[in-house]
């Protein structure tokens, strides 16, 4: 993916500053979209850098097909295993490793699967409980966004309320060891709860909820109001409304 | 879907209070109430500002002026101040306070210092006021409290021990404020009452 070539009218280059751009398409599938500097010398743009990893994950949430894409690229990365068995190991202690396989031969990505050795057994990994393989998805989707950017849409589709909280607890703790930055959406109540019981239980990370809504005096203005972590509480408690 | 009108309250009995009021005249609007349990100062600032934020029109507060009410007045100030709300009064409106925020999308606040806004004392002290005048039960509890042979309770809260003695005397004895109220034993219609529902009537627009 590449950005656009500068308009003369109407971009403006500056000598010797770097500008960076958010490249972020909404095309229909996963991709990673790194933010790019762009950088002048001598009246030419050089090719762009990637800046910052940035990942998105859409309301659908990961494939199969994807989850193996994100495999590949940061397996036997430094760290890779421990931060991946950390993070399943939150939800279940137990694993022991964890890994993509075929099931179909010849092995095509659409076919291959996670599995996991849990008391010295091969089993898939959607059936130690329900979610395991959405939670995979988000741990591999933060690995593939380390140092950079992670965005989710619609967090809380297909996962219950209990896994919610802990799929939190996930995110703050390992957003913090992968230095993401996460921005996930959602319009469940049941979801900002689980929020807040994860962040108000974490030291790791700082996680903040911020409600847009329309100004009531311009309706065609979209605000952003932002609770601290003992507003959110008082919120969360009371009986006020706030989707 | 966002709530409308909160108000923010020290404790279960204000809130009971509040509620008998509005329904004795039959005041329908949805308030959400937010307590306190228990006058902290920043506990009040987290709330509010919390309030603030998911509430459309318009934010109550009902606190007890307690003994220091220009003390307690002071404090409200820098919290609103803090919230953007300009142009406070140096005093509690007697009639009770509403203030319009300069931005237009944030809610109207308006604050009552228990009894009225102007002496010190707190809930039990307005509720004192509907008691119906020349009640013989609240004169001889009066007496009575006056001529215990052992002081329990620190002078500050003998509005408290005095108005529950006196429920403690009725047909059905010992019921809480809100009920007491429903039940008639205490005067809706007292003039003290009248201003504290124009007050919330105008605020709750």
């Amino acid at each position: 993916m590449t950005p656009p070539d500068p308009d003369p009218d109407t971009d403006v280059i500056v000598d010797d500053i770097r500008e960076y751009a958010l490249a972020v398409g909404f095309a229909g599938w996963e991709r990673t979209y790194p933010l790019y500097i762009l950088a002048e010398r001598d009246g030419f743009l050089d090719d762009p850098t990637p800046l910052r990893r940035c990942v998105f994950l859409r309301t659908a949430g990961l494939s199969a097909g994807i989850a193996a894409e994100f495999w590949d690229n940061v397996a036997l990365e430094q760290e890779f295993e421990t931060y991946l068995l950390d993070g399943l190991r939150l939800i279940e202690p137990e694993i022991e490793a964890i890994a993509f396989v075929g099931d179909l031969p010849p092995a095509v990505r659409s076919g291959r699967r996670p599995i996991i050795r849990l008391g010295g057994a091969r089993i898939p990994l959607g059936s130690t409980g329900e979610g395991m393989n959405r939670l995979l998805g988000i741990l591999l989707a933060l690995l593939n966004a380390r140092d950079g950017f992670l965005l989710i849409d619609e967090i809380e589709i297909g996962l219950h309320y209990t896994v919610q909280v802990e799929m939190w607890k996930l995110i703050l703790a390992m957003a913090h060891r992968l230095n993401v930055q996460v921005f996930a959406t959602t319009h469940s109540w049941d979801c900002i709860e689980a929020f807040q019981h994860a962040t108000s239980a974490s030291t790791a990370a700082h996680g903040q909820l911020i409600r847009l809504q329309r100004r009531r005096s311009d309706p065609s203005q979209i605000q952003a109001v932002t609770y601290t972590p003992e507003e959110l509480q008082v919120v969360t408690q009371g009986d006020l409304e706030v989707r | 879907m966002t709530s409308q009108y909160a108000l923010i309250v020290e404790g279960r009995d204000d809130e009971a209070v509040c509620r008998a009021l509005f329904q004795s005249r039959g005041f329908s609007k949805q308030i959400v109430y937010e307590r306190l349990d228990g006058y902290d100062s920043h506990k009040l600032r987290v709330t509010f500002s919390a309030v603030r934020k998911s509430v459309a029109i318009a934010v109550g507060i009902i606190l007890d002026a307690d003994e220091d009410i220009n003390g307690r007045w002071q404090s409200l100030g820098t919290l609103l101040t803090a919230e953007g709300y300009v142009n406070l009064p140096k005093h509690p409106d007697p009639d009770g306070t509403i203030l319009k925020h300069p931005d237009p999308d944030m809610p109207t606040v308006g604050v009552w210092l228990m009894p009225n806004n102007q002496t010190a004392g707190k809930l039990e002290d307005f509720l004192a006021q509907l008691v119906p005048s020349g009640d013989l039960l609240w004169s001889y509890a009066d007496t009575t409290i006056h001529g215990l042979p052992e002081q329990r309770f620190r002078a500050t809260d003998r509005s408290k021990a005095h108005i529950h003695t006196w429920l403690a005397w009725q047909a059905a004895p010992g019921k809480p404020f809100g009920q007491a109220m429903m039940s008639g034993y205490l005067a809706v219609g007292q003039p003290a009452a009248n201003q504290f529902l124009v007050w919330s009537h105008q605020l709750f627009t």
